[in-house]
């Protein structure tokens, strides 16, 4: 009986002293907290090309290297394509490029557009003509989007025709790129 | 008595010894880690208008509170989250992101990448019950199918303090 008596004094002790180096070690405390995340998505944004760019029917002053521009930057109205070297171009033939951008909200719209681009001959000639100076024909990077209302951006340029080139359609692709951010 | 029945009564002393011991580590801890108050808002990645071409929004709050970055979506709002913590006695904390967390809405599922690298994580706390703030931040991946709705989940966020 005694001697669980000592026993039990023993390690009362030692409990105390490991309590004693509980309480006055390097303190080193650890806590788990849990976060709720939340994303909302809502999908109101359309891009749509709603008019694609054309330059016209152009009848080509023979020998001439001609340039026909189409200024769809400041006057839309007046957005038909003028040649320098005196080309005809058909009536109402040419109409500028139309990017339609619809959303609910408001933001400005950044567009970055190609430095220029080639058309080729869809008929049995492989001749190309070149498109250039989009950044000057076309609707201005950073234009700000109205709530509610749909927001074009009409590309034009400026075409370059070397002399002689063959009767055709000339066709090719251009790729503006757009983005958002916020006001 | 017999060494046996010695034996067997050391055995619960030293059971008791264990559950003392415990307890008086277990105070310890617990008194300390009240002296910390801790406090978290979620980042927010804002009202997301998304382009079907898809999109990654990004919050990069590694250097303190940011706003969501993005290029073919519209984002109104966002910012990076909140851990705002305060103690009596100054200190370090260590912070513990999740790699990454699942969100789910209606069965499809969007997953935020990138926290740790993305977020604040240590800190000096200066005692006396000034606050002090951790940005936390991440990338969220949109593909640009992903369904109008409220993704939900969660995370767990480990706290370490020196």
């Amino acid at each position: 009986m005694r001697k669980i008596w000592k026993s039990s004094a023993l390690l009362l002790g030692t409990a105390a002293v490991l309590g004693a180096i509980a309480l006055s070690g390097t303190k080193a405390e650890a806590a788990a907290v849990e976060v709720p995340v939340e994303v909302k998505i809502n999908k109101t944004l359309v891009e749509e090309m709603t008019s694609k760019l054309s330059f016209g029917e152009i009848d080509l002053v023979p020998g001439q290297v001609e340039t026909i521009t189409l200024d769809a930057k400041t006057d839309l109205a007046a957005a038909e394509s003028t040649a320098t070297k005196g080309s005809p171009i058909a009536t109402y033939s040419s109409f500028p490029g139309v990017i339609t951008i619809k959303s609910a909200n408001t933001f400005k719209v950044n567009v970055v557009y190609p430095t220029n681009v080639s058309l080729v001959g869809t008929g049995t000639n492989t001749s190309t003509v070149t498109v250039a100076d989009f950044i000057t024909y076309s609707t201005a990077t950073g234009a700000t989007k109205a709530p509610g209302a749909d927001h074009p951006i009409y590309i034009g340029g400026k075409l370059s025709i070397p002399a002689d080139t063959p009767n055709d359609t000339y066709s090719g692709k251009i790729s503006v790129t757009v983005s958002y951010a916020a006001i | 008595m017999t060494p046996l029945a010695y034996t067997r009564h050391d055995t619960v002393s030293l059971s008791l010894l264990v559950v003392l011991a415990a307890s008086f580590l277990l105070t310890a801890m617990s008194a300390s880690a009240a002296d910390v108050a801790v406090q978290v808002i979620p980042p927010y990645f804002g009202e997301i208008d998304l382009n079907p071409a898809g999109d990654t929004i990004v919050i990069a709050a590694q250097n303190g509170p940011a706003t969501p970055s993005f290029e073919h979506s519209v984002i109104t709002g966002g910012s990076s989250g909140i851990l705002a913590l305060s103690s009596a006695e100054a200190g370090q904390v260590e912070v513990l992101y999740p790699q990454s967390v699942t969100l789910t809405s209606g069965g499809q599922t969007i997953t935020i990448r990138g926290i740790p690298l993305l977020s604040q994580k240590n800190a000096n706390l200066p005692g006396g019950g000034t606050r002090c703030d951790l940005s936390i931040g991440g990338s969220l991946m949109l593909r640009g199918d992903e369904s109008r709705g409220t993704y939900k989940g969660s995370m767990t966020i480990q706290l370490n303090f020196f």
